[in-house]
């Protein structure tokens, strides 16, 4: 498979995603749990959004969908045009590593990798050679600010460095697409609105499309469009333009 | 270095007590392993060793049954017969029971035509010749009690009353590691002349006699005459090649045997089954990490090799560093054990059977936690507890 990458889709086309029907439920032994029903919106190019609401309400669950790693019940959700809901394992994979920079609450970075090896690491996907890779590792960090930490291990990190590594890696291939899970859910208040305020300036100034998952309000307040969720409903899902 | 071997070294440096304590067991199994194997080779060794054309005839009753020593001549001439030597087993005690070691009376002036293994030279062997209580020892026995020439040892009779007083003429050497050099021979004629006065009916006999006969396509029939000469006597003989003598008496000690082979491989498996905990282990810590893995674009497959290197790894380190130790220890074995392993040397038919063993460990343990990392959807494994 030719893996599409967003950016290389004509930009005459506003929406980037457009989630249409969407169902999914969670089996829970015997029971089974609905947490998504019938959802349908539309998320546009270049946009910064705020997926809020309850614990429970489905948001983590409509993240997974939307970035692809998770797959919904019944609906499409299509990313520039493709429905990735019809994509096979492995070819969505691969879109995977070419369209979305994932940034999660707890940064999930390798431990036993330094901070520029674990930037590098989504470009060992690409047909990059290794002087490329470190150049474009080394230019991510200096984006969010770590030229200095290029050797550091997580372990030597903290938590809000260790955030902006996971933001340098979720950037490198330059996704046009990044989706946050509670990215400022384990940092402190300092280090959350340097993080906030890096994940605006690559909406801004970089035309990243944006997804983040908060329950933080002042997190929230940075994006372009909030969304609240509640009970995975369509009837709950409110939205507020912030621009 | 690619990015896979990266990950790999590094996670196998990463529970640095974890890995030390799975590499100690490996390294102690297939030691083990590789240790009783050369037992179990060693005890065979004789079999091995055996010349093809070289028989030996024993008492047709049982082996333990002296045959007279005037069947020398009319053995020698059964047509086909190039030499024969006789020898008698003499199991007396030097010193203490547990400083055994082989004894034998032989016949000094034919003996070491039909045994070439035995490498002693013509000094010696004049020494020997001119002395009638004179004893040769082989090299390990001269280094076990520092024997040298000039010496007296005596020696408490078990077989034959009283004590045996022998004068050390040399040292011999053997061929090849598989020869025994943990051995004392001394003279027939002087077991003899002194058992006819203190013991006159064990006297005028021998425990076996050995026959070469040059062609091993003439051994079949040889062995049939010389049995045929003594069919209906006294002592009948029962004649056979030295390779089946020396598979009748390990078979006494089979059962010995199986059980150690056994042993070697129980060893492997409960090696086996540490190390695949181990990595089931170290797997489900690393969930998360492999569904990040997973969620950036890495493919199951590769967390799968990331898991099976690690074990791979592991394992043929701990596998390496026993192959390297199991000589020295097989050699200080050797020496523990006194006479009962001449030698014990490694084969490398056993190296191989030691790294296959480790490489196998380090597959089969990763078997399950590879399915597991591989299967886990990316979202349970987000979820998981690093």
């Amino acid at each position: 498979m030719t893996v599409l990458r967003v950016s290389d889709v004509p930009t005459g086309e506003d929406v980037l995603i457009a989630l249409s029907d969407v169902s999914k439920s969670y089996r829970r032994g015997a029971q089974i749990v609905p947490v998504l029903s019938k959802l349908t919106f539309d998320i546009r190019r270049k946009e910064f959004l705020a997926l809020m609401g309850p614990s429970g309400s489905g948001k983590s669950t409509l993240l997974n969908l939307i970035a692809g790693i998770d797959s919904p019940d019944h609906g499409s959700i299509t990313v520039a045009g493709e429905d990735i809901t019809l994509l096979p394992e492995a070819d969505l994979a691969d879109w995977r590593a070419a369209n979305v920079g994932f940034i999660f609450q707890f940064y999930n970075l390798m431990p036993v990798l330094t901070a520029l090896e674990n930037v590098e690491l989504p470009l060992t996907l690409t047909g990059l050679k290794r002087r490329e890779r470190r150049d474009r590792a080394q230019l991510a960090l200096s984006l969010v600010g770590l030229s200095d930490r290029v050797k550091h291990l997580p372990s030597e990190l903290s938590g809000g460095q260790q955030q902006r590594v996971a933001i340098a890696r979720a950037i490198v291939t330059d996704p046009t697409m990044l989706v946050a899970d509670e990215p400022t859910g384990d940092l402190d208040r300092q280090s959350a609105e340097e993080v906030l305020e890096i994940m605006q300036r690559l909406n801004r100034d970089m035309g990243k499309t944006i997804v983040m998952v908060t329950h933080d309000r002042r997190a929230a307040a940075r994006a372009k469009r909030i969304m609240h969720l509640e009970k995975g409903d369509l009837s709950y899902l409110v939205e507020q333009r912030l621009e | 270095m690619s990015q896979w071997l990266t990950l790999v070294a590094r996670n196998v440096l990463r529970q640095r007590l974890r890995t030390s304590l799975t590499l100690v067991g490996l390294v102690v199994s297939i030691l083990a392993f590789g240790v009783l194997q050369t037992v179990v080779k060693t005890w065979y060794a004789g079999v091995d060793g055996a010349v093809p054309s070289r028989l030996l005839t024993r008492n047709a009753v049982s082996f333990t049954l002296p045959l007279p020593q005037a069947y020398y001549k009319r053995i020698g001439a059964v047509e086909g017969v190039r030499h024969v030597t006789y020898m008698t087993w003499f199991g007396g005690v030097y010193k203490d029971p547990k400083n055994f070691f082989p004894q034998f009376a032989i016949d000094a002036a034919s003996y070491f035509d039909i045994f070439p293994e035995i490498l002693v030279s013509d000094e010696v062997r004049r020494a020997f010749l001119r002395d009638r209580r004179g004893a040769i020892v082989g090299r390990r026995l001269a280094k076990r009690f520092g024997f040298k020439p000039g010496d007296v040892v005596q020696l408490r009779g078990t077989l034959f009353p009283g004590n045996w007083e022998f004068v050390i003429c040399g040292v011999f050497d053997g061929r090849d590691a598989k020869t025994d050099t943990s051995q004392l021979f001394f003279r027939w004629d002087y077991l003899n002349e002194t058992l006819r006065v203190r013991s006159k009916a064990q006297a005028d006999q021998v425990g076996f006699f050995a026959v070469d006969v040059g062609s091993i396509n003439r051994v079949a029939e040889v062995s049939q005459a010389i049995d045929e000469v003594f069919r209906n006597s006294r002592a009948e003989t029962l004649t056979e090649t030295e390779r089946a003598f020396q598979i009748g008496f390990v078979k006494q000690t089979e059962a010995i045997l199986i059980s150690i082979r056994v042993v070697s491989f129980v060893v492997i498996f409960i090696i086996l089954a540490v190390m695949a905990n181990t990595m089931a282990m170290t797997a489900r810590e690393r969930l998360r990490e492999y569904a990040t893995l997973k969620a950036i674009g890495f493919s199951p497959g590769y967390v799968a090799r990331l898991i099976l290197g690690e074990s791979v790894a592991i394992a043929l380190v701990g596998g390496a560093i026993a192959i390297g130790l199991t000589p020295p220890v097989a050699s200080r074995l050797a020496e523990l054990s006194a006479t009962l392993f001449p030698s014990l040397i490694v084969s490398v038919n056993t190296v191989l059977l030691q790294a296959l063993s480790a490489l196998a460990v380090g597959v089969l343990a990763a078997v399950l936690p590879m399915r597991q990392a591989a299967r886990v959807s990316i979202v349970n494994g987000l979820r998981a507890l690093g």
